[in-house]
């Protein structure tokens, strides 16, 4: 899974049937920039430049970080086989705290 | 699998109901990953209870859903291993390939290389 947020919302009146109107979502993934010992919020981090689409089950809003879990078995999982993605949301984040901590 | 370094926390309220009570923690490949798109970490279930700043192995694909017990988790990384110690031998490399070098310049802790 990665880190991703939403920067947009895709409609398409004419659609595959498999998608039988899914909400699909574009998400620029999250760039991990380097941690320091003070923790960030990953939202502060930079996106990268490229974007995908992801079906978005949970009705994630424009701004939000999401958890995009990635592959076809994913996706028969989580949205069934016939649905025409390799992309699924399946965590809205709250809050992603990253950290360099002290090697344990 | 991968070796990696926790950096980080994900929570969620909203999520897949497969993910409830699960720990999410962000890695950062310390070693070989090519993901399809540039984002420089992965986020892996942790059955293990690892923590920040712990070197632990990423397993990725079916047998990351197979360690948490049911193949059905829609989830393709989670963490199978702590890292206590991570050997690599200097002259692996002899037959002319590569020199295995860590990411980021960053090594396991815990490493020892072997001459």
């Amino acid at each position: 899974m990665i880190l991703a947020k939403v920067v947009g919302t895709v409609w398409g009146a004419r659609q595959a049937a498999s998608l039988g109107g899914r909400r699909i979502v574009e998400v620029r993934p999250v760039v991990l920039g380097p941690a320091g010992p003070v923790p960030h919020d990953a939202t502060e981090d930079r996106l990268a430049d490229a974007s995908l689409l992801a079906v978005d089950p949970l009705g994630a809003d424009e701004g939000q970080l999401v958890l995009v879990a990635i592959g076809s078995r994913v996706r028969d999982l989580c949205l069934g086989p016939d649905v025409t993605t390799k992309h699924c949301v399946i965590a809205i984040v709250d809050a992603a705290e990253v950290v360099e901590g002290e090697p344990a | 699998m991968i070796l990696g370094r926790v950096v980080g926390q994900v929570w969620a309220t909203r999520k897949n109901r497969w993910v409830e009570g699960k720990k999410l923690l962000i890695v950062r490949p310390l070693a070989w990953f090519r993901p399809d798109h540039e984002c420089g970490h992965v986020v892996a279930v942790d059955p293990v209870g690892a923590e920040v700043g712990q070197d632990v192995v990423v397993c990725l694909g079916l047998p990351a859903r197979r360690a948490l017990g049911d193949a059905r988790h829609p989830v393709e990384a989670s963490i199978a291993a702590i890292v206590d110690r991570v050997e690599v031998h200097a002259d692996a490399a002899a037959d002319g390939g590569p020199r295995f070098e860590f990411a980021h310049g960053s090594e396991p802790s815990g490493l020892d290389v072997r001459p």
